[in-house]
Order: structure tokens, then sequence, then C-alpha cells
């Protein structure tokens, strides 16, 4: 799900940087370090404004700058429970790898109706059901999360399209 | 699935179970209390009076579930005391967990890396088999493992397929990334251009960095390796195993395999293996690798797996570049550079003279090698043994074997990154053309020895370009795998019938052979193992020859586990170490075919010499080749000793020729004393028995043998030292010159090895003391001299064939 949430950050400034424009180099600065990251528990898709940049305090020893910045982001947290679109990334006989924007996910065979099945012969690689449903890289799945787990600088996920209006996109 | 639990041995035995709370057909979740038990136990109290005091007390406590799922049965029952840890409830478990996806279930859903109190042990542990070809966040467990697996064999045995895992650089394409490549394919004019025009190019984003980065990837193909990937593919599932990055291989895959109709998904790479210096096929196929073949250039990288491996003759199209992902691979063994050489010696002076290294000038290989590309002879692997010694600083990080995998990874890439730049910068290839032109111009008359006893396939007809596009070994592999392919569907054909009953149930009416293997296939058990039958193919090949190899190992490497070792008895020959009646080959170097065993064989007139392009080309095209065009000159000299020991050779050739090949002589020394001792009476060596250090002179049994060929040899020993010591009194009786000669040759011996004084200083006293008066006086001219071995006296007649009598060794006998 997607948040507008309001953060705080401490950004150091170069010496070299203090002058009229530092503002900006800042807020430059909080962009780059911040944008698409993940924190553990959300990504940080986008930093909307910046809304409240401290007086600069020169930490002893370096000489450098150091700012808290507070500023607006839209985050993303997957949810357990949650309905996603992913694209598939690679197929194998235990399930298929799909990315959902940052969160790589993985469907397992048993997450995957019984009808549609592994194709190891087809070129490339399938889930069919030789009807409408066909799952191969590149292919656009709608899928519902069942467990996510955070690590640092990542998260991970499982899903299922065992269900209702889950599955494969491009039929419809 | 019932899964047992255990109480575990944490608990305080003996312990009475009081109350179970959970009845069969309940739900169990994760740490809920299932039983409670009691156990007895005693506590000290100080009283009072200062005194400790025991009591008994007794405590209730709650088992709790590790797991969630529905109990299926109790093994105990209340009231029941339990001395010890044992296996008390079976339940069903909700989710087995078998397949983990980053550290989630792939089938609940639930973190499997959260630990508590109740759960015996890690939920990850559940799954560990890697089985995936692209990924290595996804984890299986052992039982999922060898379903899928059965799952792969029931659908080849149905297709009638076996898997073959095929290696990239230099088994199936050869890539560089030398510039001058690009050059010769926009250049109509070079050389170089028909060979080179075929050659695919791509550029890597996550390539090296550095000097390196952004480079183009310069790919050839092995001739004929469409068709042959074809042609395979209808009798194998192909998989890519490469020592790449995954952009490499998947860049090669599109290059080799454009539709993704032959490999399809199934390329692992570096990034997935696991392993930095070695490939497994366990990492593809962790239960049953019965039907899998897999073809690579380097045998040694397969330590596991070698009975599935056919090895092939590595593609060398580029020369001198060799493989550029080596640097990720254990060093490769230094056998191949003998190829090299055995050009050389077909190849004119003016070459050799030419032949100072240039680019690098480490190592003798690198002339070698220099030798063999101006001769423009596509020999193998002779740039391999070059990339061994460029990142032999490597070598012993690679023996820590993974000991801090990160930290050696950083170092190969830095490696190989240099590598790479030098590649770039050095332009191996463009100095080999215009130093080949130069050639050319120098040398046109000189027409080439076309007929140079080699008969491999690589030979080159004409001398224009640098690059060779006349690589033929796909033919044989082609052959050896649809071979491979019958011999193993023959024998699971004949296992079908005599699993099903033998003859008579084929012989009944209505029985049919179709149906058979479609009953049958559910019985995996009758398929044959390719590691069996791929053995036995191949051990025809040799089978009954018996080899002694010279110059081909380093002396102090068992020749059983060198690489060659391994090869040739994979290929049914027997391996000996020394030369006796029983061997039927000596395989020598050919750039050493003087060796003391080559001399040796060339007494026995059935022992073939052939140098190892015979034994290389026979393990290639799995037949034993014709011996004739492969046979070694023996050297004059050499069948000179074999006709007859009387006829003394001239020392001064054996001394210029000796002193060429010193190293080579020399290593083989130490071997010479077992095998001559096989065969005394046509062996000159054999008067130097193994117990003469143990106080017994062994003269008595040797008054026969022929003194000319004792100072023939003798003379070899010492080389070209022999200048002084004319003066020496002609020999006393048989048997002191005896005693003489064998000490004299073995302190030589000594000394050469540098071991100054012999240990049998003491022991030989007794047999010379009759001579003492002669010998001390000789001894005190000897010492006079300088040093010892420096006097050195050889015949040049029968008459005088005195013998050379080494001043430090008599002395030392004396005292």
């Amino acid at each position: 799900m997607f948040f507008l949430y309001n953060l705080e950050r401490q950004v150091t400034l170069h010496p070299s940087y203090f002058g009229r424009n530092m503002h900006e180099l800042v807020t430059g600065k909080l962009l780059k370090d911040v944008e698409g990251t993940c924190t553990g528990r959300y990504f940080i898709i986008t930093i909307m404004d910046t809304f409240n940049i401290s007086e600069g305090r020169i930490l002893p020893g370096s000489g450098l700058a150091e700012f808290t910045v507070g500023y607006r982001a839209v985050v993303w947290r997957p949810f357990k429970g949650e309905t996603v679109d992913a694209i598939v990334t690679s197929v194998n006989q235990v399930g298929f790898f799909a990315d959902a924007g940052p969160l790589p996910l993985f469907v397992s065979a048993h997450l995957i109706p019984p009808d549609i099945k592994f194709d190891p012969n087809a070129t490339p690689p399938q889930f069919t059901n030789n009807e409408d449903s066909v799952i191969e890289v590149g292919t656009h799945v709608r899928v519902k999360l069942i467990g996510t787990r955070a690590e640092v600088g990542g998260m991970y996920a499982i899903a299922s399209i065992k269900e209702d209006y889950l599955g494969c996109l491009q039929g419809n | 699935m019932g899964k047992l639990l255990s109480l575990g041995t944490k608990l305080k035995y003996p312990i009475t179970i009081s109350k179970l709370l959970k009845r069969p057909g309940d739900e169990l979740e994760k740490q809920q209390p299932i039983l409670e038990y009691k156990f007895d136990w005693t506590t000290t109290v100080t009283n009072e009076f200062g005194d400790d005091e025991e009591l008994p007390q007794t405590t209730i406590a709650g088992w709790d579930s590790p797991a969630e799922g529905t109990l299926t049965k109790w093994k105990i029952h209340e009231g029941q005391i339990i001395e010890k840890d044992l296996q008390f409830v079976e339940i069903e478990e909700t989710c087995s967990h078998s397949v983990q996806f980053a550290g989630l279930c792939a089938m609940c859903g639930k973190d499997m890396t959260e630990r508590n109190w109740a759960s015996s042990s890690d939920e990850t542990n559940r799954a560990t088999v890697n089985m995936i070809h692209d990924q290595t966040t996804l984890k299986v467990s052992h039982e999922r493992a060898s379903e899928a697996e059965e799952e792969l064999q029931r659908r080849l045995l149905k297709d009638r397929k076996l898997s073959l895992v095929v290696d990239l650089d230099q088994t199936i394409i050869h890539a560089c990334i030398e510039p001058t490549v690009g050059e010769w394919q926009n250049d109509p004019t070079s050389p170089n251009y028909e060979a080179v025009k075929e050659v695919k190019a791509f550029q890597l984003d996550d390539g090296p960095r550095g000097l390196a980065s952004g480079c183009w990837y310069y790919i050839k193909m092995r001739p004929g390796l469409k068709e042959f990937l074809v042609k395979i593919a209808q009798m194998y599932e192909l998989h890519v195993y490469t020592m790449g990055t995954r952009a490499y291989a998947m860049n090669i895959a599109k290059i080799v395999d454009p539709e993704k109709k032959l490999f399809g998904d199934r390329i692992i790479s570096r990034d997935e293996n696991g392993n930095i210096t070695s490939k497994n096929l366990a990492r593809l196929f962790p239960v049953d690798t019965k039907m899998v073949v897999i073809i690579d250039d380097r045998a040694d990288v397969w330590p596991k797996n070698r009975p599935n491996l056919i090895k092939v003759v590595p593609y060398d199209f580029f020369l001198g570049i060799g493989d550029i992902n080596s640097s990720f691979l254990p060093k490769v063994q230094e056998l191949p550079k003998m190829t090299p050489a055995l050009k050389k010696k077909h190849s004119t002076k003016s070459e050799e003279k030419d032949s100072e290294p240039k680019e690098n000038g480490e190592t003798k290989t690198d002339g070698a090698l220099t030798v063999k590309t101006l001769t423009g002879e596509a020999g193998n692997g002779a740039s391999k043994s070059e990339d061994g010694a460029r990142i032999s600083a490597l070598e012993e990080l690679v023996k820590m074997g993974g000991g801090d995998d990160k930290a050696l990874r950083e170092e190969q890439a830095a490696e190989q990154e240099k590598f790479l730049e030098k590649q770039l910068k050095d332009r191996p290839l463009l100095h080999l053309q215009e130093k080949l032109d130069r050639e050319e111009g120098e040398e046109d008359g000189a027409p080439e020895d076309a007929k140079n006893g080699d008969a491999s396939p690589e030979h080159p007809h004409h001398r224009h370009n640098l690059l060779k596009d006349d690589d033929v070994e796909l033919m044989y592999l082609e052959k050896h795998l649809s071979q491979l392919h019958k011999a193993f569907y023959d024998e699971y054909d004949s296992a079908l019938v005599n699993a099903h009953g033998g003859r008579v149930a084929q012989l009944k009416p209505g029985h049919n052979k179709k149906v058979s293997i479609k009953e049958d296939k559910a019985d995996l058990k009758i398929v044959p193992d390719i590691g069996f039958v791929m053995p036995r193919l191949k051990s025809k090949t040799l089978a009954g020859c018996v080899i002694v190899m010279s110059g081909l190992v380093p002396l102090q490497a068992d020749i059983l586990r060198s690489e060659i070792g391994i090869q040739a008895v994979s290929f049914g020959a027997e391996i000996q170490t020394k030369v006796n009646r029983k061997v039927t080959h000596l395989v020598a170097s050919t750039s050493r075919t003087r060796t003391h065993k080559v001399r040796q064989a060339a007494k026995y007139p059935n022992i073939k010499i052939v140098n190892q392009q015979w034994l290389l080309n026979s393990m290639s095209k799995w037949e034993k080749e014709d011996e004739t065009p492969f046979l070694v000159q023996i050297h004059d000299q050499d069948r000179v000793r074999e006709e007859g020991f009387n006829s003394s050779a001239p020392s001064s050739i054996h001394d210029s020729d000796e002193s060429s090949s010193s190293g080579s002589s020399e290593d083989e020394t130490g071997d010479s004393l077992p095998a001559s001792q096989e065969d005394p009476e046509t062996d000159t060596e054999g008067l130097i028995p193994d117990d003469f250090e143990e106080g017994h002179s062994p003269i008595d049994g040797l008054k026969e043998v022929n003194w000319g060929g004792v100072d023939d040899e003798l003379a070899e020993f010492l080389g070209d030292d022999d200048d002084d010591d004319d003066d020496d009194s002609a020999n006393d009786s048989d048997a002191s010159s005896a005693s003489d000669s064998s000490r004299a040759s073995r302190a030589s011996r000594g000394s050469r090895r540098g071991v100054k004084r012999p240990v049998g200083e003491i022991s030989t006293d007794e047999s010379d003391t009759d001579e003492e008066s002669n010998l001390t006086k000789r001894v005190r001219t000897a010492k006079s001299r300088t040093t010892g071995l420096k006097t050195v006296k050889t015949a040049d007649g029968e008459s005088e064939s005195s013998l050379p009598t080494p001043g430090v060794t008599g002395d030392e006998d004396k005292r």
C-alpha cells in the first residue's frame, strides 16, 4: 500500500559546498541518498518535498555541516494479503519469480491453480493451462502476497495466484 | 506426512507425564502447551543453624509445541515415567516448509528465520538444496529435490534423452577482448579476415571496471557448433554451466542459441554457482546424476563428477588468449606446455632464435608459445599454461578453497580485470601477426614441413594467417555423445525387459514392449548410471595398454594424481611409474626425448615410444590411434646402447646433448634405481642395488658386467667435468673396480643431489681392506687436487677402463 509519510533525516554537507545554494544542495543530497531505498519496512518511492531544513551544525572534528531535514515522501509498504501487479522474471519447475516494482516475489507451484502446469519443453519454459493463461518471462501477473520478509536494504515476498481474479493479466 | 516430535535433551529426566492437554485430531499451534509433566529435584537450603539442608521439590511444567499442525497420535500416556529423550507424539504438519525463498516459506509465506524458545531447530534447515539454475535464493528440501528430479528423469526417459551440461569458454566457444579482432573484422584485406568474419561481438554493462570497462567481447564459435548443438539437442537436454558472469553467459547464449531453443533458461553461471573454484553437478542435479553428461575443457574443475565428464580438447582460436574467465578457476596443470615444444623440434633454426619471450618474458612457456604461434601450428592449450603462469599468484588463494570467499572472489575479480587490461594493452594477436608477416618475408623459400609427424587434425596447410578455423573436435564429440546415448538406452532397454519378468513375460502373447516401457517408467531404479556407462565405454579405448610417462609430469608429482594420469586411467590404460617388460607404451614428452626412461624403454623392442600427442589424440577420439606417426625418434646414442654396451660412445656428444636437457635427465635419475633392478641382466643400472648401504657389498655377482657401459653411464652422470685425472692407475681387480665404480657412481649421484657425504661411510669398510695402500695413495693425490667431483676419468678404450675415483668418496671410505 502507498502512503504519504513525513520523515526526517540527517544530511551532512561538505564545507566546500557552504554558500548561497546550500539548501538546494541539501535537498539534492537527500534525494540522492534516500529515493528508491528500502528501510526494511517500506520502500521510499519518491520524495514530494522537504518542508523543514534545520540550521546547519558544524560537526566538531570534520567540519561537515549537519542538517536535520524533514521531508514528505511517498512510501510503499507491501502487506500480507495485499494484491499487487508484477512482471515475471524467471520461470522454473518449482514456481516463478516476479518483480512488483522493487519487491522481488516468488510464486511457488503450490500457490498456482492446479490446472496451470509447468511445461519445460516450451520455449521459453512456461506455466500454462493450454488455454488463455500462459505465464512466461515478461508476463504481467496479478498476485496476492502471502508473506513478506525484510532484510537490511531489501524485502522479499511470497505470493499466490490461486484465487479468483489472480494470475495472468495478458488475456484480459 | 507425519512428523514425530521428541521431548528434547534439556528436560530434567526422569519426568512423569501428568496430563495430556490435546487429543488426537486437535489442532496445534506453535508455542502452545500440549502436555504437562512433573519432575522431582532437590534444592539446597541453609537452615537457622547455618547447616545446608537438601529439600526435595516437585515442579510441574508444560511442554510447548514447536510446530503447527494436527495431532495424530500420542505415543505416551498419562502417568508414564520417562527416563530419557524419546519421540512421543506424531503430528501432521500444516506446512512442511519444503520450498523456501529468501527465508520465507514459499508455500505458507511464513518467515523461516524467526526463532523462538519452543522451536528445536532452525526452520531454514528444512530446505537447503539449491536446484534452480538462475537463482540462489530459492531452496528446496531434499525430498522436493528428489521428486523434481524424478519427474525430470521420467520426462527424459519418455523423450529418450539425457542431460548434457555444457561448458562455454574454450569448449564450444572462444572469447577474447583483444581489439585487434575488431580491426581485422572491418578490414577485408587482413589475412585473418576470413577467419574472424564470423566472430560475434557484444559489450557488457556490468563487465569489468577500469580500463577494460565497456570493452567488446569477441566470441568465436567452434566450427560446426550450430549443427552440433541442433543434433545433440535431439538426444540431450542442454544446460550451460560456465564460470563467467551471468551477463556474460546470457550474452553468449544469445549468440549460440538466439531462439532459446537449445538451452532455454537452463544457464548457470559463476554468480549462482556457490563455489568459486569448482563446478559441481550437485548444484543442478542434487540427488541423482545418473543421466547427466558433462562436456568441459577442464577436468580438474569437476572434482566430484569425473565419471560423467567428457573432456574436450580446449578450443584455442585466438592464439595466446586462453580462457578469459580462467582467473576464477584453479591453476591449470602444466602438461600442455609440452605441446609447443613438440613443434619446436620441427621448426627451423631461425624461428628458434627468434623465440625470445617478448610480451612478458617471465616463463619459458612464453617462449615456447611464441615459437608455436610463429610456425602457425595450432596446438592445444599452450596458452592455457601461460594463463596458468599468470594466475600463479592466485594459486595459494585458490588453495585456501573458500576460506574467505568474498575476499577471494574480489581478488579473483581484480585478477581477471588485470588480465583483461593486459589483453587490451598488449594486443598479443596483433604482435603475433606482425611477427608472422615478418617471418614470412624472411623465409619464403623454406617450405613448411607439412608432415612433421603430427597427424593432429589441427594441422595447418598454409601459414598466411595467424588464426585458423580448422578445429574438428566437435565431430568427435558428436560421435561420442551419440555413442553414449545409444549405450545408455541399450542398457536401459535390456534392463526394462529383465525387470519385467525376463524372456518369459516377453514372449507371452499380448505382452507388448511398448506397454512395458510405459509401466516401467515408474521404476527408476533400473535406469543405468552414466557414471558407469561412460567409463565402461571409455575404458575400451586404451584397454591393455600399459603406459609409462616420461617428462610429462613433474617428478615429485604423483603421476596417478596428475591430470593426464587420471585421464589415461579413465580410458582404460594402466599407468606404471617404471619401465619394465609389461609396459606397452612409453609416452614421452617431445621436448625431452632422451630421458632415462626413454633409454630404458628403447631396450625393449615391444615398447612403443610415442609422444604425448598419441595419448591426447587417442583420448580425444576414444580410439586407440595408430602409433606409427607418433613414434619418437630415438637418439642414435640410445640405440647404440641398446645393441651392445661394448661400443662406448664418445662422451663429448653425450655431454653436449646432455647439457641441453640436463634438467630432465637429472629428474629421471631417481626413478632408475628400482626399475633397473627388475632386469639386472640387461640393465647397467643394476650395479647399484638398493640395499648397498646396509653394508652388503654386491660386487660378487657383477664380475661379468661390461665396464664400458658403466663408464659411459658415469660420464653422463658427471657431465662435462671429466677433464683431468688422467693418471689413474689401471684397475686392480675386477672386484675392486666394481666396488669402486659403484661407489663412485653412487657418490656422484649423491653429490648431484646436493648430498655431500653418502651414508655408507663405515659400512663398506671391510670389502676394501686389501687394497688399502693402493687406495690411500690415490686418495691422497685426489685430495691434493680440486673438488672431489671434478676428478672423473672416462675410459676411451677397453684396456684402460680404469675407474673414476672421486677423491672425496675414496677418502671417506678409508677413514
